[in-house]
């Protein structure tokens, strides 16, 4: 716990450039703004400013964090339970700042600091627990802390304030809707104006939107989501009745204000108010006919037809779409750029925009850039730990303004480790299939919808997707159910579907260069690993489940009496399948090579993060000579498309890799309609046991690839690293060496051990959770933080802490232990069962292991070992049923008693 | 009579595919080489006795050669050391390899043992081809298990290659049984020294270069062709041949049996002759019923080890069967097999020519009634006249051997339990069919005939995951199916204990 150690310097950094800021504000004050309406708004001194300001403020956030953190280390052993209760860090630092070294908190009034329920229940809590009182010493360090939180605090809201106060420059237009308060909000959690106007309206709705978790006993978990736009006043003057048509047509009429506003369209702010004054036209005319607004009124056209057709191919040929949250929930409508820019200004010169827009930016980067240079204030506050950049959400930031693509605020400037640098290799292979493939046709969504899938590498779109949903699903169960009631495939001899598969398998290894280049651009996993492990294994595993077509027996049983009984397994007839983004192609082969072995026809729903390579193998499967319906592919969101599969009555079977969490969704929705059978592959947070006889060396090897294969996204990653103790020391010091040694950058490299994560939320829950090891007392010993400055890069993190959740990321956990029985016992205690790895020379602790570890797979002195042959699944929360070898054919077949007298038997 | 429609001499509409016979030499540790001794023997054509080619004639110490290779090879070399994923690919090239020579082995095993080429082209080689990438997909799904012990142990059983096999084939199917033996035996990791028949070893060589080319390492598969008596006895008697597997007559499996004890103990796998019976039921359907039972005589002249050649029919279409089953075998074109209007090819060789017409004569003399066939019939090669007897008594010589030629018994019975016992009444027992549109008796008879394969309704309804071997004299193990890679795997058992489980 060395950090804990280290006092926060003097003098932070950022305080130079916190006062630099609060200069340039007041300068900016004094100064007459001019209101210049040419060239972009990037080229704008006050806009610049804005940006800086947010900016900053979000560095304030980081290092209040850190302050907090420093605060509640010290103060913990005075008030052991109070960061229960008191979550907010400047609360706790008022909190802590009244208290001091009282003991008896009742004489202590805590009045306007907390709501009187937290007053009770801190007094109470007071009298039940132990704590000390400080040293003087000490007491005196935590209270210049508080202060220095509650300074920084204040700072903070004048920033704010200041930002509020010249909201209505930068975003005249829309301020007139949504008041400075709320437009600045918007604003900061879009990621700038570019991101906000790039946004469709519905994305807008859920901007602010917080899951909140209800207190007391109540047995809901979630509220209702509030977003920023429900803080407006014309939200808040709307009748309840009236409230969700409200939103709507308010984050309708925001998103075209922004989108004027970013193109400086009309500075005076009068095509907002008219905005405005539409909505209480709207809501007034909607009163009594509700379910009729949205009618499209707002697509009315004001502008030139000539300019409508010339804006609509430019950002075709640029590919700009929805942006905003990769959430099934918020993407689930699609946005057309055109119905946006129908409401520009005509007097604007779009025309000029580009160059200028993208000399503007890069000037913006490098002035942000250059200051946040000197921001490793908050670094030496928190000994070697580098925790800024993790929550830079909320910020106005260059990365997003540089690139108007860009879909996730969280990708900040904030540069501290070596960054993949140079640009991002560009593959070597051509994008043949977007749309989905039902009933051996690429076809459009019946919605017609599209959305965009990411490379990872740098967060931009590699290409539109056909967006499945509900509809389609319904149009490829149809296909499969066509396919297997009446087509060729069940009724084909095992050997002739043993055939088509081997087909399929030597395609494959045909165009493995192409696949594995699509996996790695898609998924961002080193293109050596996808083309030098995964693909041979996808070719592997069709293989393998070919072989087996012509080799499914059943039992002939004996019988009590005289009777002959034999056991027929048949197909089980259309499988819906639902993969994750982690390993696309590999779990495709998982699913879809044992089903249409045994005979089943398949409707397959890939990840929205990774739809490509399935659909280029899924041709493939057809050039083999599969026969249409057989094989579906929708791609398509979790809530729309993967709902409708688990939840359609004409689906025989369900198969989901993914988290936990969705898997129970999973098992419910089969329950409550058809109950059809579930294979479940779900999460983990295996443990890795290291036992002092190991070869620590090959140890530490097998561990660091145990936990960072693939970028930590492995559902079987052995992420809870139990070392002995006597080994503990020299392990640990060996992983950080390790970690430190392995190469992080662009996975079209060569040499590259780990490419970036998959997209913007892994990337900023990864980061969260390291900064809750960090929080709960862990030691960081590695990495840490973000890599690079664009994409979704993490440096590989080491780190002690009891874990219980999945992190999913490049996070290992190293845990100290002293015998057999208690890792035994720590290693089982979690609610995951997917995998253990156990190292020891020891044959005895070897099998009592083996045996004992609650776990659907034990590695002993290896890891992540994946043959065809070897079954796999998880115990307890981790899942239901195997996959691989003759168990995976299970999943896919019906067992049929078939029981008949026989008449003078010669023998039973 | 079946005479006037004969076309053997002639080779008019249709073509003989030019097939030259390119490898006449052993084939030993990945080489074509002459015999030690430097003889050779005659391979004959059936349709004429005119020699085809000289083949390199092996006998002990070429076998001594062959299996030094394949010890090499099991104890060092690469084959039983690659995983099953990389066996089966290898083999699953051979069979992409024989796929595309499909009519070049056809034409080989028409030229050497007779048989029809179209049913070759069309049937056997695609089937050997089927059978080879069943057991390509095999080799990954050998399993051991884990064992339920009952004391404080750990227990699993490993499956382990038996070692080096040899094989001894017969020429009435060159190219199928080579794969029958060959497929289990190269999944399962072993190597393997095969001897064709003396009368057909063109494929086997033809089959072996083409293993070679997709990629079987040097000294895996080895074929020496020879006789009986010198190289199948040095192969049956060797000291370091872990395993012995034998198709062919009773006769030569039980030398091979003894062989076998004589010399290492090595496990024999033997599927032997056979005298199989189809029992027709009155209720079935005549006509189908009739054109079953020829097809199960006739089939490949006879020359089949399971073939049906004792007919059972009920009282009450026995007269309707006899006079049908006479008219089929009549129409039935016997001429060049390469003709594909023709029926029924020559005979092997002279020898099971003349002892074909020695048994139909024995028939006669026995007085069983001849109401089709019995004569030989062309002026050259050894055709013979698909053959009918009725009147049959159950203990007439041509009831209990094995004829191996196109002579058929029929004979009557009353009820289900007579045509049980007749059809038990048999020291084989290969197979049996019985047709019958009743369940019950389905059931019943299937399971009191002592015969390891039973077709009901179907005749030679082989599948290459149904296995097929036989009880009684007919011998036993099995080929096909997942039961023949048992034959060529050891099972070992692990067990060591087991300290603090928390189960047992």
């Amino acid at each position: 716990m060395t950090m804990m150690c280290v006092l926060p310097p003097s003098r932070p950094v950022s305080l130079t450039a916190r006062a630099d800021a609060e200069l340039r504000i007041k300068d900016a004050l004094e100064r007459d703004i001019s209101d210049s309406n040419q060239g972009s708004i990037l080229e704008d001194q006050e806009y610049q400013l804005i940006v800086d300001c947010n900016a900053l403020s979000v560095d304030i956030d980081n290092e209040i964090t850190i302050v907090h953190n420093f605060i509640r280390d010290k103060y913990k052993l005075k008030h052991p339970v109070l960061e229960s209760r008191v979550h907010h860090p400047i609360d706790y630092a008022r909190v802590v700042q009244k208290i001091g070294n009282e003991m008896d908190l009742t004489l202590v009034d805590f009045k306007g600091i907390l709501p009187s329920a937290d007053i009770m229940w801190i007094t109470m809590a007071e009298s039940t627990t132990s704590g000390e009182p400080l040293s003087e010493e000490n007491l005196a360090k935590t209270i210049e802390a508080c202060d220095r939180a509650l300074n920084l605090d204040s700072t903070k809201k004048k920033i704010l304030d200041f930002l509020e106060r010249r909201i209505v420059h930068v975003a005249p237009n829309l301020t007139a809707i949504v008041g400075s308060a709320v437009a600045s909000k918007l604003l900061g959690t879009a990621g700038g104006l570019e991101a906000l106007a790039k946004m469709p309206a519905c994305n807008v709705l859920l901007l602010g939107a917080k899951k909140k978790n209800l207190s007391g006993f109540s047995t809901a978990t979630v509220q209702f989501r509030v977003g920023y736009l429900q803080q407006t006043e014309i939200f808040q003057s709307t009748p309840p009745s009236l409230r969700p048509q409200a939103s709507r047509l308010i984050a309708a009429k925001s998103t075209l204000a922004a989108r004027i506003d970013s193109i400086r369209g009309d500075r005076t702010g009068k095509a907002g108010q008219s905005l405005f004054e539409e909505i209480g036209d709207g809501l007034g005319k909607g009163y009594g006919l509700l379910g009729q607004a949205g009618s499209g009124k707002l697509r009315v056209s004001t502008g030139e037809r000539k300019l409508i057709s010339k804006n609509s191919k430019r950002f075709k040929a640029k590919n700009y779409g929805s942006s905003g949250s990769r959430s099934g929930l918020a993407s689930s409508l699609a946005f057309t750029p055109i119905q946006g820019m129908e409401l520009l200004n005509p007097f604007t010169d779009a025309s000029e925009l580009p160059g200028s827009y993208h000399m503007a930016a890069r000037r913006a980067s490098s002035i942000l850039c250059r200051r946040l240079l000197t921001r490793p204030a908050a670094a030496s506050l928190a000994g070697d730990s580098a925790l800024a950049g993790a929550d830079g959400a909320r910020a106005l930031l260059p990365g997003t303004l540089l690139h108007g693509r860009h879909r996730f605020s969280t990708a900040p400037a904030a540069v501290t480790g070596a960054a993949p640098n140079d640009e991002p290799i560009q593959p070597s292979v051509e994008i043949k299939h977007t749309q989905l493939l039902i009933n051996g046709n690429f076809v459009d969504a019946a919605s017609g919808k599209t959305f965009s899938t990411l490379d990872p590498r740098t967060g931009e779109a590699i290409a539109r997707v056909a967006e499945g949903d509900a509809e389609d699903i319904n149009r490829a169960v149809a296909a499969a159910r066509r396919a297997f009631d009446e087509g060729p495939w069940p009724r084909m001899s095992a050997y002739d579907r043993c055939r088509v598969l081997l087909r399929f398998a030597d395609l494959i290894e045909a165009h493995a260069e192409e696949i594995a280049a699509l996996e790695t651009w898609d998924s961002g996993k080193p293109l050596e690993q996808a083309a030098g492990a995964e693909v041979p294994m996808v070719a592997r595993f069709v293989r393998y489940y070919a072989g087996w077509a012509d080799k499914i027996h059943g039992l002939v049983v004996p019988a009590d009496g005289p009777h002959h009984a034999q056991v027929l397994h048949e197909p089980i007839g259309v499988a819906g399948q639902i993969i994750p983004w982690n390993f696309p192609l590999l779990m495709f082969a998982w699913k879809v090579a044992p089903a249409l072995a045994c005979g089943n026809t398949v409707v397959l729903k890939t990840a929205e993060q990774t739809p490509l390579s399935a659909l280029y193998v899924a041709s493939l499967l057809h050039e083999a000579g599969v026969p249409e319906g057989v094989l579906n592919v929708v791609s398509g969101f979790g809530p729309t498309a993967g709902a409708a599969l688990c939840s359609h009555m004409d689906v025989d079977k369900l198969a989901f890799t993914g988290s936990t969490g969705t898997g129970k969704i999973i098992l419910e929705l089969a329950a409550r309609s058809n109950l059809k059978p579930v294979t479940l592959e779900l999460g983990g947070k295996s443990p890795f046991v290291v036992m002092d006889d190991a070869d620590v060396d090959q140890a530490v090897e097998l561990a660091h690839h145990a936990v960072f294969f693939n970028q930590g996204q492995c559902c079987c990653a052995g992420s809870r690293t139990f070392v002995h103790e006597r080994v503990y020391d020299e392990f640990v010091d060996k992983s950080k060496a390790r970690a430190l040694n392995r190469v992080v950058g662009d996975p079209f490299r060569k040499g590259v051990e780990q490419g970036p994560q998959i997209d913007g939320e892994q990337f900023k829950k990864i980061l969260q959770y390291v900064k809750s090891g960090v929080d709960t007392g862990a030691t960081l010993v590695a990495g840490g933080d973000r890599v690079g400055d664009k994409g979704f890069y993490v440096h590989p993190t080491d780190e002690m802490k009891i874990a219980q959740e999945e992190i999913f990321g490049p996070v290992q956990t190293i845990l100290k232990f002293r015998g057999v029985e208690e890792v035994i016992r720590r290693a089982n205690a979690t609610p995951y069962g997917l995998a253990a790895g156990v190292f020891t020379r020891s044959l005895d602790v070897a099998n009592t292991m083996a045996r004992a570890l609650r776990a659907g797979t034990v590695w002993i002195n290896c890891y992540d070992v994946f043959d065809a042959a070897i079954p796999f699944g998880g115990f307890k929360m981790s899942g239901v049923g195997r996959e691989k070898g003759p168990y995976g054919l299970r999943n896919y077949l019906q067992t049929k008693s078939v029981v008949t007298p026989i008449r003078d038997a010669a023998w039973l | 009579m079946a005479g006037a429609n004969r076309s053997s001499e002639k080779h008019e509409g249709f073509e003989v595919p030019k097939v030259d016979v390119k490898f006449t030499k052993l084939f030993i540790n990945g080489q074509f080489v002459d015999a030690v001794s430097g003889k050779t023997f005659e391979t004959r054509d059936p349709r004429t006795g005119e020699v085809i080619a000289r083949i390199a004639e092996g006998d002990k110490a070429d076998i001594d050669l062959a299996v030094k290779a394949a010890r090499e090879a099991f104890d060092n070399g690469p084959w039983p050391r690659m995983s099953g994923y990389e066996r089966g690919r290898i083999l699953h090239r051979f069979a992409d390899i024989v796929e595309q020579h499909v009519e070049e082995l056809a034409a080989l095993d028409t030229m050497d043992a007779g048989k029809l080429f179209q049913v070759g082209k069309l049937f056997d080689v695609p089937s050997s081809v089927q059978l080879l990438r069943y057991f390509a997909g095999a080799a990954d799904k050998v399993h051991g298990a884990t064992l339920k012990m009952s004391q404080r142990m750990q227990g699993y059983t490993l499956k382990e290659p038996v070692g080096v096999v040899g094989h001894i084939v017969p020429w009435n199917y060159p190219t199928t049984m080579f794969f029958f033996k060959v497929g289990p035996g190269l999944a399962a990791g072993c190597t393997v020294v095969i001897k064709p028949a003396e009368q057909t070893p063109l494929s086997a060589l033809f089959c072996a270069h083409l293993a070679k080319e997709a990629g079987v390492p040097d000294g895996v598969l080895n074929v020496v062709p020879g006789f009986g008596a010198t190289a199948g006895a040095a192969i049956a008697s060797h000291m370091d041949i872990d395993k012995v597997s034998f198709t062919g007559s009773t006769e030569v499996g039980r030398l091979v049996m003894e062989a076998a004890a004589k010399s290492n103990l090595k496990p024999v796998s033997l599927e032997l002759g056979g005298k199989s019976p189809v029992i027709v039921f009155d209720d079935a359907d005549v006509d189908m019923a009739v054109n079953l039972a020829n097809m199960a005589t006739f089939t490949n002249k006879g020359e089949i080890c399971v073939a049906g050649t004792r007919i059972y029919v009920q009282e009450g279409i026995y007269d309707t069967f006899v006079k049908k089953a006479a008219e089929v075998a009549k129409r039935s074109v016997v001429g060049d097999p390469f003709n594909p209007h023709v029926h029924q090819g020559p005979q092997v060789d002279k020898d099971q020519y003349e002892k074909i017409l020695k048994y139909i004569d024995m028939g006669k003399r026995e007085g069983a009634t001849l109401v089709a066939g019995g004569k030989p019939c062309g002026n050259k090669g050894y055709y013979v006249e698909p053959t009918i007897f009725t009147d049959v008594k159950d203990d007439m010589v041509i009831a209990q051997d094995e004829i191996f030629g196109p002579v058929m018994a029929l004979m009557k019975f009353k009820t289900v339990e007579e045509a049980i016992q007749k059809a038990n009444n048999t020291r084989y027992g290969l197979a049996a069919g019985i047709v019958t549109k009743n369940i019950d008796i389905a059931n019943t008879v299937s399971r009191s005939i002592r015969a390891g394969a039973i077709w009901i309704n179907c005749y030679f309804a082989f599948e290459p995951d149904a296995p097929l071997g036989g009880y009684k004299m007919s011998g036993f193990g099995k080929d096909m199916g997942m039961d023949s890679l048992d034959k060529y795997l050891q099972t070992k058992t692990v067990v060591t204990p087991l300290y603090n489980s928390p189960w047992l």
